[in-house]
């Protein structure tokens, strides 16, 4: 098989190899914020060790019915503390959340209308999801079932623990979330990870289930953006084994008009064939 | 109906192949055909003690798997091919195989001084840390180009190959494409010998992601060289590869590195090895989502003995590609006849030791965590420990001959094994936040191996192991008793029992009876018992096997 061949054909097909064998990437992200790291400040770590129960709330401020949802989510925050991770979505499409005079707040947001088309939309409100169980064919719930619901999935074993860090840059206005995922259990299918901005304590109209109109409710947990679209990431591959991780960051950077001192991260990782929420975690932006 | 007449019509074109065009060389040669024909099942038997929920109980209770390959060699042209039937894959293979097809065909020629492969083929450059495309049939590791090799070698001493290929995967292909070349050149060295290589290996996959910026063609190189003079020899390879963001790295666009050196000091009776190798970030698949053993372009060659005897072999090292830095030294001394130590018939005493630790990390800024996806995961130092150990070996074997008839082995072994890690898989990010969480155990084993030489062709061959651990499988003990009737049967009857399992329920036997025949190039083999739980490994590369109990077949022929 010996031979004699010109050295240049060999040196030829390297070259062409070298040259168009490697793409280097600069930057990694698509659309990404640039994040003033030294101006960041970071807060505590949140560290999970027990499952938790997210629960959507559809909710508007023209529905007289929704404040007594608004009254669970408040009662299992009493009983449940911070394993109860709800998030208010205010679509217009429902027809409760539009604005006029004497309710002027627009608490609407295009993630609004994306949830409510994408998993919806739900007959009437007030209704919810908890955990989006039995989706796409009975995943609506009523309010007055939640608690039931959330205290058989707060029993259960957790899928997945979260471990987020919030981090804040005054200057800029930056949210920064760090967080890491485990899986908890063997998982079939992939995990993905959304996030979710929510702001509290806006104090707004809102019709009362006695018809009359309270000028100074308070609104919390309504949701003002998701930096990764509603669906967020892919996080955990299918058949990930117990341990499995994946760790990242997300951020966002807060427009003027919001509260940052009552701002909430959510994360959600969800089973991303079934929709089912393994694990939620909500923290403090600052 | 379509299958099979799919497979005759590709052993007929193999078959023809030499009349239709025939190569220089092959005219007028006869042709032979050579095949291998495996086969391996097992029937399950519900065991509530062993599996007390039933979980690895399958429903289809007897699976069975095997292969057939054929190959035609006339003068200068080879062709073959293999045709697999799972189904379903025993336990603990891989359940992608299951199926059945021809995954592997393949013609290979010699012209004009090229030599010329299409369809599938197996290749390595160097070590094989940057591009080893090979088949691991105990594992169900088969990553097998289909493509086209093409390799020549010159008067000079340049021996330069070329590869371009999708990967196996399973009964498919593995997105990818990968083109690599490979040099290497014998040095005009009298002293000594001296080889000098280089490779270059390139991914391509398209990227979508809509989150991330991926680079769809991933790039490596390789420089390697061997010295030999006298009783020394010297082999080193480094590799690097560029950004490659995968699911094995968690989506870092940090370069990969890696670099294995081994040092060889060989004489009559006495030989030294010591190996050191660093691998920073260096998995490298054709699919940047693949996981378990799918499609891997290169291959990490381990650092640590491979323990082939049942209680050390249940904790066995996988080598970490995400990273791991680590070494090896093998010692061998054969004491001659008629020494203090090697008395009247000899004494072999070999020394083993190696260890394995994770890479020294940082973080690449202040706030961002080690191994953030999009970010280049850590920054690290070559010449610091790492600060998660992974895994230590001393082990010390003596062999003795008795006499003509009878020969014996001792071997004692000292592991510390990181469950947290070897078994259970955490990343070290996760161990790195939560220091200390890691379960490092400390395994202690002997194990005697007796074999004599009976009257009538017949031997005995008998074991004794022991080990302790404290924690997880805890301690053990084995016996094993294997009785060579004739050059046609052999039967032998296991016992381990975990008598020291931390869990009471867990304290199991697990007896197997073997019954082996051997008739001209047929073996058959039956086994009936359990088969405990644990990671089985070859060359660092580990799969899980679930614990099942049953009649289990194997069946080898060839001509």
């Amino acid at each position: 098989m010996r031979h004699k061949l010109p050295t240049w054909v060999a040196a030829c097909l390297t070259a062409v190899l070298g040259i168009s064998g490697c793409d280097t990437v600069d930057q990694p992200f698509k659309n990404a914020i640039n994040v003033d790291w030294a101006s960041v400040v970071y807060g505590d770590t949140v560290r999970q060790t027990e499952s938790t129960v997210y629960i959507e709330d559809f909710t508007g401020h023209t529905c007289k019915n929704c404040p007594k949802a608004t009254k669970v989510l408040v009662k299992l925050d009493s009983l449940y503390g911070d394993r109860v991770v709800p998030l208010a979505i205010h679509a217009r499409s429902s027809g409760f959340s539009n604005v006029d005079t004497s309710y002027p707040t627009d608490f609407s947001t295009p993630e609004s209308e994306s949830l409510w088309n994408y998993f919806g939309p739900p007959i009437g409100l007030p209704n919810g999801m908890v955990q989006r169980a039995d989706y796409p064919t009975n995943q609506w719930k009523s309010y007055t079932t939640w608690q039931t619901r959330a205290v058989d999935f707060l029993a259960e074993a957790p899928q997945a623990l979260f471990e987020v860090v919030p981090g804040w840059n005054a200057d800029g206005r930056q949210a920064v979330l760090q967080y890491r995922l485990t899986a908890a259990s063997a998982r079939t299918n992939p995990v993905h990870v959304a996030f979710y901005l929510t702001e509290s304590g806006i104090t707004s109209p809102q019709l009362m289930p006695d018809n009359t109109r309270n000028r100074t409710y308070t609104h919390n947990h309504v949701l003002r953006a998701a930096p990764k679209g509603i669906l967020g990431l892919s996080a955990l591959p299918a058949n990930s084994s117990v341990g499995g991780t994946y760790s990242s960051w997300v951020a966002y950077e807060l427009p003027d008009g919001w509260n940052a001192s009552r701002v909430d991260w959510i994360a959600v990782a969800y089973d991303a064939v079934t929709y089912e929420v393994l694990q939620a975690v909500a923290v403090p932006a600052l | 109906m379509n299958r099979i007449a799919a497979i005759g019509t590709a052993a007929l074109a193999v078959l023809s192949f030499g009349l239709w065009a025939q190569p220089v060389g092959t005219v007028g040669q006869p042709g032979e055909l050579h095949a291998i024909f495996q086969f391996d099942g097992q029937a399950y038997v519900r065991d509530s003690i062993l599996d007390p929920t039933g979980q690895y109980y399958p429903e289809d209770k007897f699976r069975g798997q095997g292969f057939a390959t054929f190959t035609y060699t006339q003068g200068g042209l080879r062709a073959g091919m293999r045709y697999e039937n799972y189904q379903n894959p025993i336990l603990g293979y891989p359940q992608g195989f299951k199926g059945q097809g021809i995954p592997y065909r393949f013609v290979q020629f010699e012209q004009d001084g090229f030599d010329i492969t299409v369809g599938n083929f197996y290749e390595q450059f160097g070590s094989g840390m940057i591009l080893r495309a090979y088949e691991e049939r105990a594992l169900g590791l088969d990553n097998a180009l289909d493509g086209v090799r093409i390799a020549t070698r010159w008067k000079n001493g340049l021996q330069i190959k070329g590869v371009l290929g999708k990967q196996r995967r399973y009964f498919s292909l593995g997105e990818g494409i990968v083109r690599g070349v490979d040099a290497e050149y014998n040095l005009p060295w009298k002293a000594g010998a001296a080889v000098l290589g280089g490779s270059f290996v390139s991914k391509y996959q398209p990227a979508n992601d809509p989150e991330l910026n991926l680079p769809a063609n991933v790039a490596a190189g390789a420089l390697r060289f061997n010295l030999a003079k006298g009783k020394w020899s010297l082999n080193s390879e480094y590799v690097y590869k560029a950004n490659d963001p995968s699911f094995d790295n968690a989506y870092i666009y940090r370069p990969g590195q890696a670099l294995r050196s081994t040092l060889t000091y060989r004489t009559k009776g006495f030989s030294v090895q010591a190996s050191a190798k660093r691998i920073d970030n260096m998995s490298f698949r054709s699919d940047r989502s693949a996981q378990q053993f799918d499609v891997f372009v290169n291959f990490l060659p381990p650092t640590s003995k491979l323990h082939t005897y049942a209680l050390p072999a249940l904790f066995p090292y996988a080598t970490q590609i995400n990273g791991e830095q680590g070494g090896e030294i093998d010692v061998v001394k054969a004491f001659s006849k008629g020494s203090w130590l090697g008395g009247k018939t000899g004494l072999t005493v070999a020394l083993n030791a190696s260890w394995a630790e994770s890479l020294q990390k940082s973080p690449v800024a202040t706030g961002v965590p080690i191994g953030a996806v999009g970010t280049d995961g850590y920054r690290s130092d070559w010449l610091k420990r790492g600060e998660i150990p992974y895994f230590r070996d001393v082990n010390l074997e003596l062999r003795k001959k008795f006499s003509k008839k009878s020969k014996g082995m001792l071997t004692l072994y000292d592991l510390r094994y990181n469950k947290t890690v070897l078994n259970d898989g955490v990343a070290d990010a996760v161990l790195l936040a939560n220091p200390g969480q890691d379960s490092l155990l400390t395994v202690r084993a002997a194990v005697a191996e007796f074999q004599h030489t009976l009257p009538n062709g017949q031997t005995l061959r008998y074991e004794a192991q022991w080990n302790t651990a404290n924690g997880f499988r805890g301690d053990a003990v084995m016996g094993l008793v294997e009785w060579t009737v004739s050059d046609r049967w052999t039967v032998a009857v296991q016992e381990i029992y975990n008598y020291g399992h931390p869990s009471v329920g867990r304290r199991i036997h697990y007896p197997i009876l073997s019954l082996i025949h051997f008739s001209g190039n047929t073996r058959i083999q039956i086994n009936y018992g359990r088969q405990q739980q644990g990671i089985f490994c070859v060359g660092g590369i580990c799969r899980v096997v679930p614990p099942s109990n049953g009649l289990a077949v194997s069946f080898t022929t060839s001509f």
